[in-house]
């Protein structure tokens, strides 16, 4: 029923129309409607209606929408009505009504704490195939559509000096203080408006309503340009160095949230308090309330949850309520002090409450009741100062927890979270906090007049549980009553830790902030412990449940990682080159020819066009460093194995690089540009790496060396040109004859009057050269390249033909040097200068990685019927059993070479080089291939390296 | 010999400028552009070798009209020509490619950089944008430009656009 | 987690890229031994307190940074240049 006219649009819960306002809370409009069964409890199916008014409701769990964009588990005092909007209720079927697994509570006599644990036990074969599909089947609440969320989500970062979490009294009052004092402040609130508290409750400051303050307030922090307010947004996590994590919800078609990272120099937790309820007999009908949320129903959202309201608790909230509730013309037919001793021992009611029975002074009695409102006295919201470990202490005089001072560094709390309850006690509090953060952060704070407000201090006499048949429930989420931790208390589990475990109490989404309090001190009776020696159990991250598509927002498709295009790219895609992906880089695997249907035949054209004419292909994926200063033939002496201050100008070398602990850590040329002046190539894979390393050598273990490294992969195109036909290609493409560049050497060059740099260089085992333009001409060149080397009977080759060319010519890439081998692996061990330091030499002299018995790269051929070979393959000895004991080695490349007519691979294999000649046993169990084959040398093409030097 | 006559192509060439709600991203041509790291103990010698053209060296995070800090001991140098100095000195005008956004740029940022862009003008930072290495200044209260390498300029384009889409989303 | 680097100012901890024990900045000289190599190259303490790590500022100024930090209470206690250690 509403106790104001509105306007209303429609929205549906479980397909039945309703009428909501847009922007209140979808558990007001289901309130005003009437509706109080809301949601099946998750373990017994309890019929359960809504409980709280904020987020910590335990009961109203709901899926918002359906498909690919359906919200599970969303709680109905969260989510706000606008029009359309469909919920729908979770855990029930066939409907909320008449649901068949509340079977379950007619078996809760068995179904108590830890009956998992004791139940599914055995017979062993059982547990997979009967016991796990059929719990699986009974858990979990809403459930997902299993199709990609299509909804608007974002991560974004904030920053500030005072972070004031909560937008009650105190954080209005922490915030004003702060903001005056001229920090940037950022406020963030949970609910949609500012006011905390005072939105749902008749208070008076400065003798007008409460909420014209907060209004005033308000507006007076929104003016200012140091203030930023985020409502709707609950900050989540309190994480290191005075981040913190915050989730907003933004609701619009296609909803966007929004995971925030927020990081503050100092930040003021006034995260306010949470209603705790009193465990009596079957307390969990619809219709049994917080005190403070039937408050905010009537107060703040105009709904009046009952007409026949009784108030039962333990605090002045009960007088405080009653009054309320009158005020609106509400009947409230029965206060119940649980201070004075009376307690409401039994309830009525299947989908809803419809009776209560009122012990008073030893007297029972039953009265007629369509709301019970509870209230059991109030906690602290501490949880954000548990996040680094902090435990809360015990306070006495508000029978609860508050929060350790200094539990998380840079963070203070005020207000109600601090233990102060009373509103003129906030702000004060509040303020003096602010003051201290203020002059912490070496500024001078404002003095703010503080308001007159409501200062009637809190009293309270505990009341955890009381007497009488039937279960009294603590943690509604999950289903945990009173028995059950007395149970796990007397099957031995006593410490809070083991309790929460064997019972599942506090474990639920809502983590138990209605129950935590409730059951520990429930446990701390039961075990004769005071409740402080009980102590609490850990509140971690994340305070209230986080969408996974929000804390992973834009790192979905093309945001997972960054693409990285060569300048050839479009021209590549254009001819149908297949891209495939090299790290983050994009290359072209082959360029299919009118009439080839397989790669394989593109492959076989382009290896055989570059061994009979001329290639061209695109490698500045290739890492390329610029080395300079006087040192920096010394810097290149340490960090490769063999010698380059010996390099002459204009020549270019082969080096090997090690890791310290004498594995192979990549390969490259070296071109050395002047006396004091290198560039440096790195394989693709190992550019980035490279880069660290060799800053790394500079900053960390070279010191002395005056050198400077920067990357210039990015400003360089470079193409190579392979093949017989590869000078003439030059020879008519650049501005000048090339017949004079020797092998490894290079030469500056220009190329329709554009400066480059022109390397002659191989990795296919013809005479090739490697050409290199600003990258602003790359897309020109190329073009320029396909067009030279087609008149030449040439053309592009790609990641294919690459790769069968260098497999025939032996060379190596990261498939060979995968962080496991050595230089003496690979045959390269004369490569380590003895004369000189270098990184790994050391360790690589280790007589365990030059053991004669270590695998060793060679060559293989197949000599059997099976001609098909593959990367990843292991190797036996011929006629030995294909076991992991019996393995001798493993292939690590495999192509099919054109040239010789046979698939060739390359591999590791124990002793290898002792072994040439020796047919041995590939069998790859994965792809059920099974072949002889025979080792041989790894250089399988023009050993002598006759075509390479022309 | 034949004639090739080679043609220069943007990062972007043709994908910008385009407006996305409150979001406008421009290209910005960045010409010609050097790194400068001084060698040990040189860096005043560079200073004045370069103010001798009227390069003012930048403080670490700033930039000036024609230089900008880049990172530990590394400052890019704008223009066609820098004078000899004791430093390694090379050309990067090709290396990057650079987004002006105009119009809630500190908000498109906030959602990519994990930096705090509270600053004055002409503040610059080193970070990531996404997953990208990233050069970004602070232009003015509205303008930030962002500096990434030119092979991912499509992924900062396609980052921003997506940061600016979700900001138009919340109208 | 954040990083105070001596060049940049506080960052966020993704544009670091950890290494481990700052233990690399003591390398032995090429003859001094397989037992102070291995050592060097293998073995760390795992302390529940104070740490020395190497960073790298990689997504920021690209400085090697020593941070000295305590692991059970993660308050980070100085954060230097490493080549100015090393000196």
């Amino acid at each position: 029923m509403r106790l104001r006219d509105v306007d209303t649009v429609p929205f549906t819960f479980d397909g039945v129309t309703y009428q909501g306002v847009v922007g209140e809370t979808l558990a007001a409009a289901l309130i005003a409607n009437g509706v109080r069964l809301v949601a099946r409890s998750f373990k017994y199916h309890r019929p359960r209606g809504i409980m709280g008014a904020g987020s910590e409701e335990p009961n109203a769990l709901v899926t918002i929408g359906s498909g690919a964009d359906a919200e599970p588990n969303v709680r109905a005092t969260v989510q706000l009505v606008y029009e359309g909007l469909a919920a729908f209720s979770q855990n029930a079927w066939p409907s909320l009504k008449s649901d068949v697994m509340a079977v379950n509570d007619l078996a809760s006599p068995f179904l108590g704490a830890g009956f998992y644990y004791k139940t599914f036990m055995w017979p062993k074969p059982f547990w997979e195939k009967i016991y796990e599909p059929i719990i699986r089947r009974a858990a979990g609440l809403g459930g997902l559509s299993g199709q990609p969320d299509t909804d608007v989500h974002e991560k974004p970062y904030a920053f500030c000096d005072v972070l004031v979490i909560g937008g009650g009294p105190a954080g209005l009052m922490a915030a004003l203080v702060a903001a005056k004092s001229g920090v940037d402040v950022i406020l963030a609130e949970e609910d949609t408006a500012l006011g905390g508290r005072l939105l749902a409750e008749l208070e008076d400051i400065d003798g007008l309503p409460a909420m014209d303050w907060v209004a005033e307030v308000a507006a007076d922090l929104r003016d200012m340009p140091n203030v930023r307010i985020m409502t709707r947004t609950t900050v989540t996590g309190a994480y290191d160095q005075g981040t913190f994590g915050a989730h907003e919800r933004v609701e619009r078609d296609g909803m966007t949230s929004a995971f925030w990272r927020i990081v503050a120099k100092r930040s003021i937790l006034c995260a306010g308090a949470l209603e705790r309820g009193i465990a009596f007999p079957n307390n969990d009908r619809p219709g049994i309330m917080m005190a403070g949320a039937v408050r905010a129903y009537v107060n703040r959202w105009g709904v009046a949850p009952g007409a026949r309201v009784a108030v039962y608790g333990n605090t002045a909230d009960v007088a405080r309520t009653a009054r309320d509730l009158t005020v609106q013309g509400i009947d409230v037919v029965a206060q119940i002090d649980a201070a004075k001793g009376a307690a409401v021992v039994a309830t009525k009611g299947r989908h809803a409450l419809s009776a209560i029975t009122v012990l008073r002074g030893g007297v029972e009695e039953e009265i007629a009741v369509d709301c019970l409102a509870v209230t059991g006295g109030w906690n602290p919201s501490v949880h954000l100062t548990c996040h680094m470990n902090g435990r809360p202490v015990w306070d006495d005089k508000i029978a609860s927890f508050v929060p350790t001072a200094g539990a998380i560094p840079g963070m203070v709390t005020a207000g109600a979270c601090h233990g102060v309850f009373d509103t003129m006690g906030c702000l004060a509090d509040a303020a003096q906090i602010a003051e201290g953060v203020v002059r912490d952060l070496k500024l001078k704070p404002a003095q703010i007049d503080l308001p007159d407000a409501d200062a009637t201090p809190y009293q309270i006499t505990p009341v955890w549980s009381v007497a009488g048949k039937g279960r009294k429930w603590i943690d509604f989420q999950n289903d945990v009553h009173v028995k059950d931790i007395n149970l796990a208390a007397q099957e031995g589990f006593k410490s809070v830790e083991h309790m929460k475990r064997y019972t599942t109490q506090g474990m639920a989404p809502d983590q138990g902030k209605s129950s935590n309090v409730v059951a520990l001190a429930v446990l701390a009776d039961v075990t004769g412990r005071g409740i402080p020696e009980t102590g609490t159990t850990t509140f971690r991250p994340p305070y209230v449940p986080v969408p996974i598509a929000a804390m992973g927002a834009g790192g979905g498709g093309k945001g997972f990682a960054p693409e990285r295009f060569t300048t050839s790219h479009d021209a590549s895609v254009a001819a149908a080159a297949p891209m495939i992906e090299a790290g983050l880089w994009y290359r072209p695997s082959y360029f299919p020819k009118t009439g080839e249907r397989t790669w394989r035949q593109s492959c076989d054209r382009e290896v055989y066009m570059v061994r009979n004419a001329v290639g061209v292909c695109d490698v500045s994926t290739l890492g390329k460093i610029d080395i300079q200063g006087q040192d920096a033939a010394a810097l290149l002496d340490f960090v490769y194995t063999n010698t380059f201050s010996s390099l002459k100008v204009g020549r270019v070398r082969y080096g090997l690089m090690l890791r310290e602990d004498g594995h192979v850590l990549d390969d490259g040329t070296t071109a050395r540009l002047g006396d004091d002046h290198f560039v440096m190539t790195t394989t693709t894979a190992a550019a980035g790496l490279v880069m660290r390393h060799l800053e790394f050598v500079l900053q960390v273990l070279r010191s002395d060396l005056n050198a400077r490294v920067i990357s210039v992969t990015e400003q360089w195109a470079q193409f190579a040109i392979a093949g017989p036909q590869s000078r003439a290609l030059l020879n008519g493409l650049l501005d000048a004859p090339v017949d004079d560049v020797p092998f490894m050497g290079w030469r500056d060059v220009t190329v329709g009057g554009i400066a480059g740099r022109l390397f002659r260089i191989s990795f296919s085992g013809e005479m090739a050269f490697e050409l290199a333009v600003p990258s602003r001409f790359g897309a020109s060149l190329w073009d320029a390249l396909n067009d030279a080397a087609a008149a030449l009977g040439g053309g592009a080759y790609g990641m294919e033909a690459l790769n069968v060319l260098r497999i025939e010519k032996g060379f190596i890439t990261h498939a060979e040097i995968h962080g496991r081998v050595t230089a003496f692996d690979i045959g390269m061990d004369r490569m380590i200068s003895r004369k000189k330091d270098c990184v790994g030499q050391t360790m690589a002299a280790r007589s365990g990685l030059m053991d004669e018995n270590r695998a060793q790269l060679v060559g293989l051929r197949p000599v059997g019927a099976v001609k098909q070979l593959s990367a990843g393959a292991h190797l036996f000895e011929s006629g030995a059993a294909p076991i992991r004991e019996n393995g001798q080695g493993y292939i690590t490349s495999v192509g099919f070479s054109p040239t010789l007519g046979s698939t060739i691979a390359l591999g590791f294999l124990d002793r290898g080089r002792a072994r040439h000649g020796e047919v041995i046993r590939m069998v790859d169990h994965l792809r059920d291939l099974d072949a002889q084959v025979v080792v041989c040398d790894p250089v399988f093409f023009d050993p002598e390296g006759d075509r390479v030097r022309g | 010999m034949c004639v090739v006559k080679l043609t220069s192509k943007l990062p972007f060439d043709g994908a910008l400028p385009c407006d996305i709600g409150p979001v406008s991203l421009v290209e910005v041509g960045i010409g010609p552009m050097w790194s400068v790291a001084p060698f040990a103990g040189r860096q005043a010698d560079c200073v004045t070798a370069l103010s001798k053209i009227g390069v003012i060296w930048p403080d670490v995070g700033r930039c000036t009209l024609l230089s900008t800090w880049f990172g530990l001991d590394q400052i890019m140098v704008f223009g066609s020509t820098v004078p000899d100095m004791p430093a390694a000195v090379t050309d990067q005008s090709d290396a990057w490619a650079c987004i002006a956004i105009k119009g809630a740029a500190i908000d498109v940022l906030a959602r990519l950089a994990p930096v705090d862009l509270r600053a004055t003008d002409d503040t610059v930072w080193r970070t990531q944008v996404g997953h990208m290495p990233a050069h970004i200044t602070r232009v003015s209260a509205d303008v930030y430009e962002v500096m990434v390498m030119r092979s991912m300029a499509q992924t900062l384009l396609h980052d921003l656009t997506r940061a600016a889409t979700g900001i138009a989303a919340r109208g | 987690m954040r990083i105070n680097c001596p060049t940049c100012g506080e960052r966020d901890r993704r544009e670091f890229y950890y290494v481990g024990d700052a233990v690399a900045l003591q390398r032995p000289a090429p003859d001094a031994g397989l037992d102070a190599w291995d050592d060097y190259v293998h073995l760390r303490d795992n302390p529940a307190g104070q740490t020395r790590d190497l960073w790298h500022h990689e997504g920021g100024c690209g400085a090697w940074l020593v941070v000295t930090r305590n692991t059970v209470t993660h308050a980070i206690a100085k954060v230097e240049m490493a080549r100015e250690v090393a000196r």
